[in-house]
């Protein structure tokens, strides 16, 4: 097998969308639906760690349950490896759960409280159908020791509730090591964590990520811990990617209005790093009831006429890799 | 000199569980001046919500305050029951964590603040309406929205209608447990801000518990490092991070990314918080810290003034 | 793509054993049990509750022993040939006799046994029933789910004796383990809904979640991840699924539908009434009622006291 292409990216996300219909009441026409993720376009590099960085209701979380297939798309299509994976079965889908994992938030509820750590751990080799009962317990030794639960024979016949946060955190990571995926989706990995823990499970993913050829996509709404581990980043708001590229220049020149924003909101463990407070946008001046127009225009305070009408801002380059969907950015304007 | 609102002398609070007795604080040592915001900044389980639930009275039935005491005003603060009701609410008024809950979903929100009015302060309904009106103009509200019901409030606006109640009396002390812990980044300085502001223009005096650090930067005067139910480390704010004394203070700031300067490599402490039912005999930080010695196994630290104003319980400041 | 990494070769070291799995899982189960225990006899009523289910379990096992009187001895070839009628508690018949000079204590301890026998059988099938409905409609939703819940409905609202009485009309005589399959089939709904409720809250954990991205199947999710989170709730109906059952059965022996040939508490009721000694000869009224009261107060004292241990938050403290 030749070494994979550093230019092809491993994951890609073309034109997605995905829109829940809520339930149809009866004799009333109207189908409400919330567009949870609209036309995203995203592409992960195979030994990148990627940032999606989004408030609540960002559509962040909706983006990572896609990309290992809870949800399926409404439209759009998603590529692993080169090869198209949108709405397979069988076993393309096997396949596809043997490359792509995920890291869910909560430690406390992403273990069944009633199988033991070995039973978790072992779990997506005994569904897969991988090695037999030696094979599973040498693999499982194995990740879990890597990952820090040292001896892992202690662990094994334990229970979640006997686990701390973090160890329990780093179990869900050894559960979707096992399958030595490709691509892993880590959804806010360490916002439940204590802060040293936190630190601790951030320097583990850049660990694995070195070891192992990994790429991993982290959705967080921390800007500071997707400073410290990621290399590219994405804000995404309302379903719609706003701005994307390295993280080091998104966070020193931020361009979008809403990354600027969301930049100047994250409190600064320094005491003499007085923040200015928020600037308040008039909500009434950028109403648009038609609907149209740029997904920001209610809270932004750069708000122009263009802005309100038309289609969404397309993404413009501003930099190398670095772009953004804004109007102010437009060939011409600046 | 400022006047000492609240003086914690060795206080020490243990509950009694299925599985044994856990000590949940001891020896815990502070004083709170007026119109001074002091933060408590300590990971789970380091004992900063038993304090806060002291502080408060709500201790639960299984708890009890094995040592020390609690002086507000110079007079001592009972727990729980013993409490006299003139205290409760006017005196001492709490924004309690996860606070988007604690507004009754079924009663107008206007409704609930007027409540604390007329319990605490025995106001007729007139008076409660307009201070009602003036609470919300305090904390940024629409005073139209005065009767709508939790559930037409965003989770910002609820923040505020919770911080108006604890306001509602006129408190002497706001105790704040992690008031923005399930807010947006953007609602949670929006709420920050408007703390700040409120402090200033009330003088209020402030107890903000958190686990974030930049938090308490922002907002507190003095900060208190709490550890396995101790304090571990007292100070100014700006003393703290300049110079940090204690060993976990230091582990712990380290532990922090920042969106500015340098993108230095973390270096968090090894391993993990002791359990409260068995807490070793000498300084509970003992099995993490990079700079024990035999004689930190033997008894616990004192607490003492290493330098004026900044207090530390570590053998290595011990004089 | 996990072929091109040698991963074992280094790390092959003494491992656990299949034994020491199975004894793992042994010794959890055993810790669980112990837990559950400790919280149950916090519970003065359920210990109430233990007590006198064992009592009635002693009953039913002392009725085994080769008795020195038979309770259904025909009087023509009986070993008491000095006692026809019904008679008072006397010295050799601890309880009296009734109406063709049987021991009514024997009767009594015989009854146990049927109590527990169809109380338990009837209780298991209608849980395990009630268990797979509710579990497949809550996994699924849909239609699947639409299905189910209105035919439970339908089974809930039916008036369970009637259609018992009618049934057993068009069967001719019932035989016990015909009353406990209709019992299992007209009780099931209740325990599926719930059942239903619980499975719909716990599809949407994460280590559900986890599991599909594992690539687990429905089957496998269903019985390897919310079922064991939902046995604790069976067990529990299971409790009073017994109290039902016992009652319905001893209420169809009252009335005359019981199996003539098998002695029961209700049965023994049925002959009180029948033979007109229903206030001539309380020695035999009172004994049988007492004890479906008192059968049927143990399971629910116990079953009322296991809520504690399988629902954590009703519990008192930490």
């Amino acid at each position: 097998m030749a070494e994979a292409d550093k230019t092809q990216p491993i994951f890609r996300l073309e034109n997605v969308t995905k829109i829940f219909r809520l339930k149809q009441r009866l004799f009333k026409r109207q189908v409400s639906e919330v567009v949870a993720l609209d036309s995203v376009n995203l592409s992960i590099f195979p030994r990148e760690i990627f940032g999606l960085v989004g408030e609540s209701g960002s559509g962040k979380t909706t983006c990572g349950r896609l990309m290992v297939k809870l949800e399926e798309a409404t439209s759009g299509k998603i590529f692993l490896n080169g090869r198209e994976f949108t709405g397979i079965k069988g076993n393309e889908l096997k396949e596809f759960r043997n490359d792509v994992q995920m890291i869910f938030q909560d430690p406390y509820q992403s273990l069944n409280p009633r199988m033991n750590i070995f039973d978790t751990v072992a779990e997506p080799l005994v569904v897969q159908g991988i090695g037999d009962m030696v094979e599973r317990e040498q693999r499982v030794k194995y990740v879990m020791e890597l990952i820090g639960l040292r001896p892992a024979e202690d662990f094994f016949f334990r229970y979640p509730h006997e686990l701390s946060g973090g160890q329990r955190q780093r179990v869900a990571i050894s559960r979707a090591m096992t399958v030595r995926p490709e691509f892993i989706v880590a959804d806010e990995p360490t916002s439940m964590l204590d802060a040293s823990i936190r630190a601790h499970i951030l320097n583990l993913i850049l660990e694995i990520r070195d070891e192992f050829d990994l790429s991993f996509m982290i959705i967080t709404h921390d800007l500071a811990m997707a400073r410290y581990v990621c290399d590219r980043v994405a804000v995404i708001f309302k379903g719609k990617i706003v701005e994307m590229g390295p993280t080091e220049s998104v966070i020193r020149r931020p361009r979008h209005p809403y990354t600027k924003a969301l930049i100047a909101a994250v409190p600064v463990p320094d005491p003499r790093q007085k923040r200015l407070p928020p600037t308040v946008c008039d909500f009434l001046s950028n109403f648009n009831k038609h609907q149209t127009g740029c997904v920001y225009r209610p809270k932004c305070v750069s708000c122009q006429n263009r802005c309100l009408e038309g289609d969404e801002p397309a993404m413009f380059d501003v930099d190398k890799d670095h772009c953004v969907a804004c109007h102010l950015y437009e060939e011409g304007v600046l | 000199m400022k006047e000492t609102l609240l003086s914690v002398r060795n206080l020490s609070v243990s509950y009694k569980t299925l599985k044994g007795e856990v000590r949940a604080l001891s020896g815990v040592w502070f004083n709170l001046e007026k119109g001074e915001a002091l933060g408590l900044v300590g990971e789970s389980g380091c004992g900063k919500t038993t304090l806060a639930m002291a502080l408060m009275g709500l201790l639960p039935k299984n708890a009890r305050i094995s040592e020390g005491e609690m002086l507000f005003k110079g007079a001592k603060l009972e727990a729980g029951e013993k409490r006299p009701k003139s205290l409760r609410w006017k005196a001492i008024s709490m924004i309690f964590q996860g606070a988007m809950n604690t507004l009754n979903p079924v009663q107008k929100v206007g409704a609930q603040i007027k409540e604390a009015l007329l319990t605490h302060l025995k106001m007729d309904d007139e008076k409660a309406d307009a201070r009602v009106e003036e609470l919300y103009d305090l904390v940024d509200l629409d005073p139209a929205r005065i009767n709508d019901f939790p559930h037409q409030y965003s989770g910002g606006m609820k923040q505020r209608a919770v911080i108006a109640m604890a306001l509602a009396c006129y408190p002497d002390l706001v105790i704040a447990d992690e008031p923005t812990t399930a807010l947006d980044v953007m609602v949670q300085h929006q709420i920050l801000t408007e703390i700040t502001k409120l402090k200033k223009q009330l003088d209020m005096s402030l107890l903000y518990i958190s686990h974030d650090i930049s938090i308490i930067a922002e907002t507190c005067d003095h900060v208190g490092v709490m550890y396995a139910g101790s304090l571990m480390e007292l100070a100014d704010t700006y003393a703290l991070f300049d110079e940090p004394m204690h060993p976990y203070t230091r582990g712990l700031l380290s532990s922090y990314p920042s969106l500015v300067g340098e993108l230095r490599r973390l270096n968090p402490i090894p391993g993990e918080p002791p359990s409260l039912l068995a807490l070793p005999d000498g300084c509970r930080f003992y099995a993490r810290c990079p700079l024990r010695e035999p004689r930190c196994l033997q008894s616990p630290p004192e607490w003492t003034e290493a330098k004026p104003g900044h207090f530390v319980r570590c053998f290595l400041f011990q004089v | 793509m996990a072929d091109h990494k040698p991963i074992f070769d280094e790390h092959v070291k003494k491992l656990p054993t299949r034994k020491a799995f199975i004894l793992a899982h042994l010794a959890h189960s055993r810790r669980q049990l112990r837990e559950g225990w400790i919280l149950f006899r916090r519970n003065p009523l359920g210990l109430i509750g233990v007590v006198l289910l064992g009592m009635f379990a002693m009953m039913a096992l002392v009725s085994f022993i080769p008795p020195h009187i038979d309770p259904m001895y025909q009087p023509m070839t009986g070993v008491d040939p000095d006692i026809i009628g019904s008679h008072g508690p006397t010295l050799k018949h601890w309880l009296g006799t009734d109406f063709i000079g049987r021991d009514i204590l024997s009767q009594l301890l015989a009854g146990a046994r049927v109590a527990f026998a169809v109380g338990i059988s009837a209780a298991v099938m209608s849980v395990a029933l009630g268990t797979l409905i509710g579990l497949i409609a809550g996994y699924f939703g849909g239609s699947v789910d639409t299905i189910l819940m209105r035919t439970a409905d339908i089974v809930m609202v039916l008036p369970g004796l009637l259609v018992i009485l009618i049934i057993s009309a068009a069967l001719g005589q019932l035989t016990i383990w015909n009353t406990v399959i209709i019992i299992a089939c007209l009780r099931w709904a209740h325990v599926s809904r719930v059942i239903r409720s619980q499975t719909l809250s716990l599809r949407e954990r994460s280590y559900v979640e986890a599991a599909k991205v594992a690539g687990a199947g429905p089957m496998r999710i269903m019985f390897r991840h919310i079922a064991p989170n939902v046995l604790p709730f069976s067990f529990l109906y299971m409790t009073f699924g017994v109290t039902s059952a016992i009652l319905v059965e001893a209420a169809l022996a009252f009335l005359g539908f019981g199996d003539p040939s098998t002695v029961s508490w209700g049965m023994m009721l049925q002959w009180v009434w029948k033979t007109g000694h229903m206030f001539r000869a309380p020695y035999w009224l009172i004994p049988p009622g007492v004890c479906i009261s008192l059968i049927t107060l143990s399971f629910y004292l116990i079953g009322r006291s296991m809520e504690e241990v399988v629902n954590p938050r009703l519990r008192g403290d930490a």
